[in-house]
């Protein structure tokens, strides 16, 4: 079930009566709340609600384990034990075929003739979010920022909670379940901040991301030779916009439809293509995931300790990312571009406060340079393959073919794209209070307009959210 | 080399300090966002029923929303959607030169 579709809007209004109706009964609503995330998990496919129930099953066991131990290494042995299940469940699923790939591969070069089985494993919409989302439980409660454990029915939640399944934010454990352990306040809803993110949001999905894909990215990625250096050029700034539109506007979308029960979301995105550097891009592309990382797998590698181990740290962790996008070369070299550059600037500018005071000519040209660094990294990020994304770079040399692909249309958007990350930081929070003289009812009916218009603005049909395949 | 601490960004709230509605208002809203919806998207609804499953409630239900376009389209409240698409398709159809 997709965000920018009739059925999600139905299903949407029948919860939200059914939720609010329950306030008084806090237990029952967060039970409603649970039935009605496993509903929308189980449009894409029923049989994994029981995998989704397994491992918010087994994370609350782990959980319960870790905090009622005060033993350091029995909680570190529990804590260790989860999180390696977590990713076992995950690297099954993302990883399997691959290796059994790799396995025939082997057993074909040394002449055998036997074949290792190929299973065909679907990969369930989400399942790098709901391990997230256990991983962050099962280690707040052993690093103590949780006071007590949950609830089942409250991590069952936290886990499946369906704007946030299957494409995040990643909400940590310590900032989402002291919000299910309290009573919703009705009178507390945030609306029209609401309205202003999911209206947002659906025209960067339906129009923006979606036009982008079908009139220019797609075909000139899936076939990179036949396209000239101008072609290839905007093409790469179109799918820059395209990737950031599509994700930051299913996190908007989640963000506002989680305000409109009365739940809290942080912000995903801020504004990425306006960052200087690398380590700025990080802390405003994918926040929820980025800031993950870090402390998931950054800090407890080593982090920033001296030396060169700094260096390798921050190198595994974007391999690492970049693998977990797939089990492909392409995902490793994004992953090893973005990691090359942050070690680069680490070495160069270790005092990331001196970029405040460079004059404006020098901060301009080094957006410039990060926002190219970053879309070098997102041609093999998007190629099918290592050798399409080698096909694209060969083709920046050929001037001699006629642009067929842009249009006034596409570089519109990629324009707008692209200059809508140099509005006002607080353009939200501006809007949002340009809005409040506005009586919420009529706010309703113009939300109501604004959803008919962006839908008849879109193409037919709608694309799935690209990270609903990680 | 001496090691740095991290900095950290601290978590922003996506909707900090926005203004609060009570349930009821919402509620409202929703309804008549709705109603908004009904009224001037017929065409989209009629194409989501179309996409429904076989079926005896399902061509009941393509039965009223042909009627409901029908009727909408005869006092010209279809206008909003179809002018915003032909807009926008004529933009996505102008080319260079």
């Amino acid at each position: 079930m997709l965000f920018p579709t009739l059925n999600f809007g139905l299903f949407f209004v029948v919860v939200f009566a059914g939720a609010w109706s329950l306030q008084r009964w806090h237990r029952v609503r967060l039970g409603f709340l649970v039935a009605a995330s496993y509903v929308f998990y189980g449009f894409w496919d029923w049989r994994f609600c029981f995998l989704l129930f397994g491992s918010s099953f087994g994370n609350w066991a782990f959980g319960r384990a870790i905090a009622t131990t005060n033993n350091p290494g029995r909680r570190k042995g529990l804590v260790a034990i989860a999180v390696t299940l977590n990713l076992l469940l995950l690297g099954f699923f993302k990883y399997c075929n691959f290796f059994l790939d790799q396995a025939n591969a082997v057993l074909d070069a040394l002449g055998g003739v036997r074949e290792v089985p190929y299973l065909d494993i679907v990969l369930p919409v989400g399942i790098s979010f709901f391990t997230f989302h256990g991983i962050s439980y099962v280690v707040d409660i052993y690093r103590r920022k949780l006071d007590r454990p949950a609830t089942l029915l409250q991590i069952l939640l936290y886990i499946s909670f369906f704007p946030q399944l299957v494409a995040g934010p990643i909400v940590r454990a310590s900032h989402f379940l002291p919000q299910l352990a309290k009573t919703v306040d009705p009178r507390g809803i945030k609306a029209t901040g609401a309205y202003l993110l999911i209206l947002g949001g659906l025209f960067k999905k339906v129009v923006v991301a979606n036009y982008l894909a079908t009139d220019l990215v797609d075909p000139v990625f899936f076939d990179p030779t036949s396209f000239g250096t101008l072609d290839l050029l905007l093409a790469t700034y179109g799918y820059a916009v395209q990737i950031y539109c599509d994700f930051s506007a299913y996190t908007d979308i989640a963000i506002g439809v989680a305000a409109l029960f009365g739940y809290q979301f942080p912000q995903n995105f801020d504004q990425p293509y306006r960052a200087l550097g690398l380590r700025d891009f990080w802390q405003r592309w994918h926040i929820s995931l980025s800031s993950w990382l870090r402390d998931y797998l950054y800090i407890p590698l080593g982090g920033n300790e001296g030396g060169w181990r700094r260096y390798r740290n921050l190198m595994l962790t974007m391999l690492l990312g970049g693998l977990w996008h797939g089990a492909a070369l392409h995902y490793v070299i994004w992953g090893g571009l973005h990691g090359t550059g942050l070690v680069v600037e680490h070495l160069l500018l270790p005092d990331r406060t001196r970029l405040q005071r460079w004059s404006w000519v020098a901060r301009a040209v080094g957006i410039v340079m990060t926002f190219h660094v970053v879309c070098l990294a997102w041609i093999f990020f998007r190629a099918a393959d290592i050798d399409h994304a080698v096909q694209f770079l060969g083709g920046f040399a050929r001037w001699d073919l006629t642009p067929s692909q842009i249009t006034p249309f596409t570089l519109t958007l990629i324009i707008g794209g692209i200059a809508a990350q140099f509005l006002p930081r607080d353009r939200m929070a501006r809007l949002e209070w340009l809005s409040r003289p506005i009586p919420i009812a009529l706010q309703g009916a113009l939300v109501g307009a604004g959803i008919v218009a962006v839908d008849s603005l879109g193409p037919d049909g709608i694309a799935p959210f690209i990270y609903f395949q990680f | 080399m001496q090691s740095r601490a991290i900095r950290y960004r601290p978590t922003v709230e996506a909707l900090d300090g926005a203004t609060s509605s009570n349930l009821m208002q919402v509620s409202l809203s929703i309804i008549l966002a709705g109603l908004v919806m009904l009224l001037l998207g017929s065409n989209s609804l009629l194409s989501w029923c179309n996409n429904l499953p076989v079926g005896q409630v399902s061509d009941s239900l393509v039965s009223i929303c042909q009627t409901w376009q029908d009727a909408l389209t005869q006092i010209g409240l279809t206008w909003f959607a179809e002018t915003i698409r032909a807009v926008l398709r004529s933009f996505e159809a102008l080319r260079w030169g």
